[in-house]
């Protein structure tokens, strides 16, 4: 279906070259830019596969923001005893400052981003919940693009959604919540790993894109200080965390925050997407629970399976982690972009016994699970056609009603065998194809 | 004019300089090296000195190569693209990626040619991307404000620079034609009488011809002042 798109994938990178397609990395004190290699092999998925998808990505999310709506007010989950309420209120994620603000229309994640796997055996695992600040979107809006340049026939033939709406379904979703004035994407700035989609995105949301010099607070409501007028912000598209935010209210030392921007948004006058606090939703620990946030808030089974995962949290669950620590993978909550993961299976006697004291001592901080023996994807490596494992991060957007994007960021591994994908890490990524029959 | 902020202003009229600054320089090192090729002897570095390639280097093909590729020299081509690159890649909703992509695609040429064994020969394609980059801001820059304020940066670095090398100063009318026609569509505060005093120096009868070298230097300084 895509031979012909193969072989042009040197020249497809060489066109995300110049539209600046990279990402950046600190390494050795230093920043540096880099390409995002592309593979042109997608991902396919048909339409029933598709469907499927769709329902559980859906129902995850509405459950995602149910349980964010109930923690930051009355905590009934808590109170019935679904979830231990220390467990949720000792994530990191959690912030005391966000207690009791609904956010316009009551929207906490308006861009949720789904880790998933697809094991050998055919059925989809939910890996990781993303409700913070989700980014990969606009890397296979660019390369479909380029993609359908190359292969007419293709592009013509095959019953593939076309995914290059991205930019106007998330502006609908800012629309929507906007609470008056100009929407903007807020940027920690050009040396962020992520700024190319930043940038991207706010010029396909016709947003325009700030930095925190350029915004003030004044009696309440948020500004951008235009050269000419000031001109009042109705909702911010935030790509930094929810520490930097406002440094009246979170980390008093970031520069890269708005002061007073949490009382602007307590006050109901300017919609921040995603919400400040989803952090204690989107927490490796709190993963766990999703299922049983799922039959509490929608009275439904989960259509989508979690990685089999054992909280040491629990006693029971610390005596099966101990005991089979060599085939499990280990996972530090705290951590993020592949970091904190490690295979028991790959360290040394001695390490591992150091992990597991760290488990014992600190059985919060981690979650243990079984190791999903994921598909491995063709991929076109150095002329030829090579396995490799890959994920898939699916975006959904939540405005009028919740919707999946038909496509999403699907990730591979650089070296064989490897289940490292984080570009981070040194992985490319391919275009995801949703089959429309 | 838009939502811009002064920041933005700041970083589209310089993004603006530092394009027509790696144009220019670049066309002024072509022609110095054209004219080196029949003279190594006495001054062959021309006026690129004044323009700070005042590096001791008695090997031409290694000075040329340093106006050109320097990461240091604050005037090389390497240095203004790539600060055009760090105006632009901040712009890119105001500009759009069309526009981003000419100037990314100049120094990732500029890159290409400094390790080619023609790099003068392949140095064309950045003139050709910096063309492009000037043409699509016609069709790309939206905001009328952010396009004058771009097209207004290029005549000012233009006219800066043929003014401080006395080079084609006999196009200094056009362009300060084409500065006086735009300069309104700004939107922004400027310096009306310094502009007024640069206007009747251009268009003096006695210009460029019997221009002293002193009136010159008074030229670049209103230069300097009007924004």
């Amino acid at each position: 279906m895509y031979s012909k798109l193969v072989g042009q994938t040197d020249k497809i990178n060489q066109q995300l070259a110049r539209y600046g397609v990279k990402f950046g990395i600190y390494k050795d004190g230093r920043f540096d830019e880099r390409l995002f290699p592309f593979d042109a092999v997608p991902r396919v998925i048909g339409a029933e596969q598709w469907a499927q998808l769709e329902r559980g990505l859906v129902q995850r999310v509405d459950a995602l923001n149910a349980y964010l709506r109930d923690l930051h007010s009355d905590a009934r989950i808590i109170r019935d005893g679904v979830i231990p309420e220390h467990f949720a209120y000792a994530s990191s994620g959690y912030l005391p400052q966000c207690e009791h603000i609904m956010p316009p229309k009551g929207i906490y994640s308006h861009i949720s981003g789904i880790d998933l796997v697809e094991g050998e055996d055919g059925e989809w695992y939910v890996l990781e919940d993303n409700l913070r600040i989700p980014s990969g979107a606009s890397y296979p809006l660019v390369a479909r693009g380029l993609c359908r340049r190359c292969d007419a026939d293709t592009f013509r033939n095959a019953p593939l959604v076309d995914n290059r709406d991205y930019g106007a379904r998330l502006r609908e979703v800012v629309d929507y919540v906007n609470c008056g004035g100009i929407n903007v994407v807020l940027t920690p700035g050009r040396y962020n790993s992520a700024y190319f989609e930043h940038a991207y995105l706010a010029e396909q949301i016709g947003a325009v894109l700030a930095e925190a010099g350029e915004l003030f607070v004044e009696d309440e409501v948020l500004y951008y200080r235009d050269a000419t007028r000031n001109t009042r912000v109705g909702a911010v598209y935030r790509r930094l965390s929810d520490e930097f935010l406002d440094p009246l209210c979170f980390l008093p030392e970031s520069l890269i925050g708005v002061p007073n921007l949490m009382a602007a948004y307590r006050a109901g006058n300017v919609a921040i997407l995603n919400a400040p606090g989803n952090g204690a939703a989107d927490d490796k620990g709190i993963y766990y629970f999703v299922p049983q946030m799922i039959r509490y808030y929608l009275g439904e089974e989960p259509i989508l399976k979690n990685a089999p995962t054992y909280l040491p949290y629990y006693p029971e669950d610390l005596e099966y982690v101990l005991a089979n620590a060599e085939r499990l993978v280990i996972k530090d909550v705290a951590e993020a972009g592949g970091y904190g993961v490690v295979f028991g299976s790959e360290l040394a006697p001695e390490a591992l016994a150091e992990l597991l004291d760290k488990v014992r001592a600190e059985p919060r901080r981690f979650i243990a699970q079984e190791v999903v023996d994921f598909k491995c994807l063709d991929t076109w490596i150095g002329g030829e056609m090579v396995p490799r494992k890959a994920d898939l991060r699916a975006f959904v957007l939540s405005g009028r009603k919740t919707t999946v994007w038909p496509s999403g960021l699907t990730r591979y591994a650089r070296e064989a065998g490897s289940c490292v994908v984080n570009s981070s890490q040194g992985g490319g990524f391919k275009d995801t194809w949703v089959l429309s029959r | 004019m838009g939502s811009l902020s002064l920041e933005r202003v700041g970083r589209l009229l310089w993004l603006g300089r530092y394009v027509e600054r790696s144009y220019t320089t670049l066309q002024f090192i072509l022609a110095t090296y054209d004219a080196a090729l029949d003279s190594v002897e006495g001054n062959w570095k021309g006026q690129l000195e004044e323009l700070g390639f005042d590096q001791e280097n008695d090997d031409p093909i290694a000075f040329f190569r340093e106006c050109l590729f320097s990461r240091e020299l604050t005037a090389s081509i390497y240095y203004s693209m790539s600060a055009a690159y760090d105006n632009a890649v901040v712009l890119r909703d105001v500009i759009g990626s069309e526009s981003v992509a000419y100037v990314q695609m100049a120094l990732n040429d500029i890159e290409r040619a400094e390790h080619s064994d023609a790099p003068l020969l392949d140095l064309q394609t950045v003139i050709d991307c910096i063309l492009a980059f000037k043409g699509s801001c016609d069709d790309y820059v939206v905001n009328d404000a952010a396009r004058n304020i771009i097209k207004c940066g290029f005549s000012i670095e233009r006219m800066d620079l043929y003014t401080r090398l006395s080079y084609q100063l006999g196009d200094l009318r056009r362009e300060t034609q084409k500065l006086a026609s735009r300069i309104d569509r700004t939107g922004l505060p400027y310096d009306r009488a310094a502009f007024k005093e640069l206007i009747d120096a251009v268009f003096s009868p006695r210009f460029p011809e019997k221009t002293t070298y002193e009136e010159l230097g008074v030229m670049l300084e209103l230069i300097a002042r009007v924004f």
